[in-house]
């Protein structure tokens, strides 16, 4: 480097460049940036504070809600999702700007709609509903269930579940087992929890299998669920069960934010993904990129539920299953769990001509051909590439912007979804800020330039209900 | 879902202004109260005076101002003594930006109980002084390669308070600033690019 004829030779300044970015970080952030604060006030004062804050909380996120989409209940006549008992939402709900339509905003370029702020708010990142705590947040048919069943207590006092309820999963869902196709849904309309998983899988399950059931119905310690004062339960909490969220081995659209991210205004929401379909699955997690569900069955405890935290995790009680046993046991559990049946599909993921609607099978032309999707979601591999994606959302819009405590940042690349059963699973996204497949239809028209008219979108949404 | 009614925002801006003191406007705080200050005025009683700073804010007061006149001091070196035009728009807009940055934080620290100190910490003595022995085009690659490790340090700092501070004001400056800083990482890397070969 020709810098260092001019410098006199020192023992420090070995290379300029180098030196100038160790100083940089010689004076590095402040460690809670990374690592979570213990509590500075009582519990008492805390949970007063919060419950005080609680109704302008959620009148922000609600207002936040409403600004960017249309909430209202407006079901598709006539299709419900796979257990029958709620209906699918129709319709494109993310609001535009003034002055645009769709067709006007796919014309522009990328660096239009960059420049011109022009980015559909619904399409950008959703916060949590409270940011800077973030943490598990559950439905309330999820919270009544349980306090019912187990006596057990999952609703947080500085804030509640912020979507409504016809956005949301069909609860409690319906549960197809893998190992007996021909019984259709086991769940006979109850949600599992350590209190009747035992006599309603007794006689259908192995012994391998129902034991893994029961680790995964048993509720352990959690960031915002445990015995600490460092909680938002009002009482000191048992804690929450993987199924919580997961609930019937589904989505109850219960949320919460990415370990992988910091500091906190960083990390972005996490909707609880299904888990139909994990034998297939080959990589998991919204950044971590897990390659067996084994290894997210092991690992999740010791982070206190998804809070990339082990320090924290350690204070308020790790649970450590050992991986040859008993994680082995959870998994071989949430490998038997089969996506919904779709009698359309033949075995190669494809519709059948004799059975498909003339719409739907035009939807799969947009699909595989025009629409690109079949790209990543395979229909051979369960409309799934085990890959992760940059979709580069960013191209439409300028990062930095603070919107209820979130930083909206670049999401980088995130896992390929599955598409079976995709209609039982809104909102849609990793964040969940899609409410409907039309939405999501929109979405990629504008991210991947595709130019579809209304009637190829109006298709591929046909298309998706059928998987 | 039903939309937003008018007399509920009536009421809840009432009960905003009286909770909080005059003077604080939008954006509201909602912290995590866990982190406030034990010695928050009205936090027992569940009525905080927020513009009471904790120890995050107070960190962030000496960070910011520390590394605003940072850059400010280092991009009137790079307004003199850059090589290639880039730099010096770069620099220049540095200090336009990071004047006016530098002036909104210190109107907020002036009535916040926060103290800052001025005196230059070690790591920015140590960069200028490098920066002043080197001229030429290597001048323009050490300094572009210092701004992006700074605009990256200032980034992680802002998003940081956003949500672990306490004084709305603190965190209303972090939210409006934090944008410019975010595109002057983005043209400091595509500089930085251009001038090694490094990529964007």
């Amino acid at each position: 480097m020709t810098c260092l004829r001019r410098l006199p030779v020192c023992g420090v300044a070995l290379c300029l460049s180098t030196l100038l970015v160790s100083t940089a970080s010689a004076d590095p952030l402040p460690p809670d940036a990374t690592y979570r604060n213990l509590p500075t006030l009582p519990f008492d004062t805390v949970k007063a504070n919060d419950e005080a804050m609680k109704s302008q909380v959620m009148q922000r996120q609600r207002d936040l809600l409403n600004e960017r989409y249309d909430l209202a209940d407006r079901p598709i006549p006539g299709v419900m999702m796979s257990g029958g008992r709620k209906p699918v939402q129709a319709g494109v709900r993310v609001r535009l700007g003034n002055g645009l339509t769709w067709q006007s905003l796919a014309a522009m370029s990328p660096e239009q709609i960059r420049g011109q702020g022009a980015l559909p708010q619904g399409f950008l990142p959703v916060p949590h509903v409270k940011q800077a705590t973030g943490g598990q947040v559950f439905p309330e048919n999820e919270i009544k269930k349980i306090a019912f069943q187990e006596q057990r207590d999952l609703r947080r006092f500085d804030v509640e579940f912020d979507l409504p309820d016809h956005l949301t999963p069909e609860f409690p869902p319906p549960i197809f087992l893998t190992t007996h196709p021909e019984l259709g849904d086991v769940s006979k309309g109850q949600l599992l929890t350590i209190r009747n998983y035992y006599s309603l899988m007794v006689g259908v399950i192995t012994p391998v299998q129902m034991e893994g059931l029961r680790m995964l119905l048993t509720p352990f310690p959690q960031e915002e669920f445990n015995q600490t004062e460092d909680r938002k339960v009002a009482e000191q909490s048992r804690g929450v069960a993987c199924l919580d969220c997961h609930a019937n081995f589904h989505t109850n659209a219960a949320f919460h934010q990415t370990p992988d991210v910091r500091p906190q205004a960083a990390r972005f929401r996490l909707d609880t993904t299904s888990l139909r379909g994990m034998f297939n699955q080959q990589i998991h997690g919204s950044k971590r990129s897990l390659r067996s569900v084994e290894d997210f069955s092991e690992f999740e405890q010791r982070t206190a539920y998804f809070n990339g935290d082990q320090v924290s995790a350690q204070r308020k009680g790790v649970n450590l299953p050992n991986r040859d046993d008993q994680v082995a046991m959870m998994a071989q559990m949430q490998n038997i769990i089969d996506f919904p049946p779709a009698p359309k599909l033949d075995p190669t993921g494809h519709l059948d001509p004799t059975k498909a609607s003339p719409a739907e099978l035009a939807g799969e032309q947009i699909f595989m051909g025009k629409g690109k999707c079949a790209q990543c979601h395979i229909p051979q591999t369960a409309f799934m590439d085990m890959q992760m994606h940059d979709l580069k959302l960013e191209r439409f819009y300028e990062p930095g912007r603070t919107v209820n405590g979130l930083v909206m940042l670049p999401d980088g690349p995130i896992k390929t979804f599955t598409l079976r059963g995709i209609k039982d699973s809104p909102p849609y996204m990793h964040d969940g800020r899609l409410p409907t497949l039309a939405d999501t239809v929109e979405f990629f028209n504008l991210v991947l330039g595709l130019k579809l008219t209304e009637e190829e979108k109006s298709s591929l949404v046909t298309y998706m209900l059928a998987l | 879902m039903h939309a937003v009614k008018p007399w509920r925002a009536i009421v809840a801006a009432a009960f905003l202004t009286l909770t909080l003191p005059a003077g604080a406007a939008e954006p509201v705080r909602f912290g995590n109260p866990a982190g406030a200050a034990p010695d928050t005025p009205g936090v027992y009683e569940a009525r905080p005076n927020l513009e009471h700073p904790n120890t995050a804010d107070a960190l962030f007061a000496r960070e910011a101002s520390l590394g605003g006149t940072g850059e400010v001091d280092a991009a009137k070196l790079a307004a003199r003594k850059a090589h290639s035009s880039a730099v010096k728009d770069f620099a220049n807009m540095m200090v336009s930006d990071h004047g006016k940055a530098n002036q909104q934080l210190s109107a907020v620290l002036s009535t916040n109980a926060s103290k800052t100190s001025t005196t230059p910490d070690m790591d920015h003595k140590v960069m200028l002084d490098q920066l002043e022995k080197t001229s030429g085009e290597a001048f323009d690659v050490l300094y572009i390669r210092g701004q992006v490790a700074e605009h990256q340090k200032t980034v992680q700092l802002y998003e940081w308070i956003i949500d672990n501070g306490q004084d709305p004001r603190l965190t209303r400056y972090a939210m409006n600033t934090l944008p410019t800083v975010m595109r002057h990482l983005e043209l400091a890397r595509s500089i930085q690019a251009q001038l090694t070969g490094s990529a964007p």
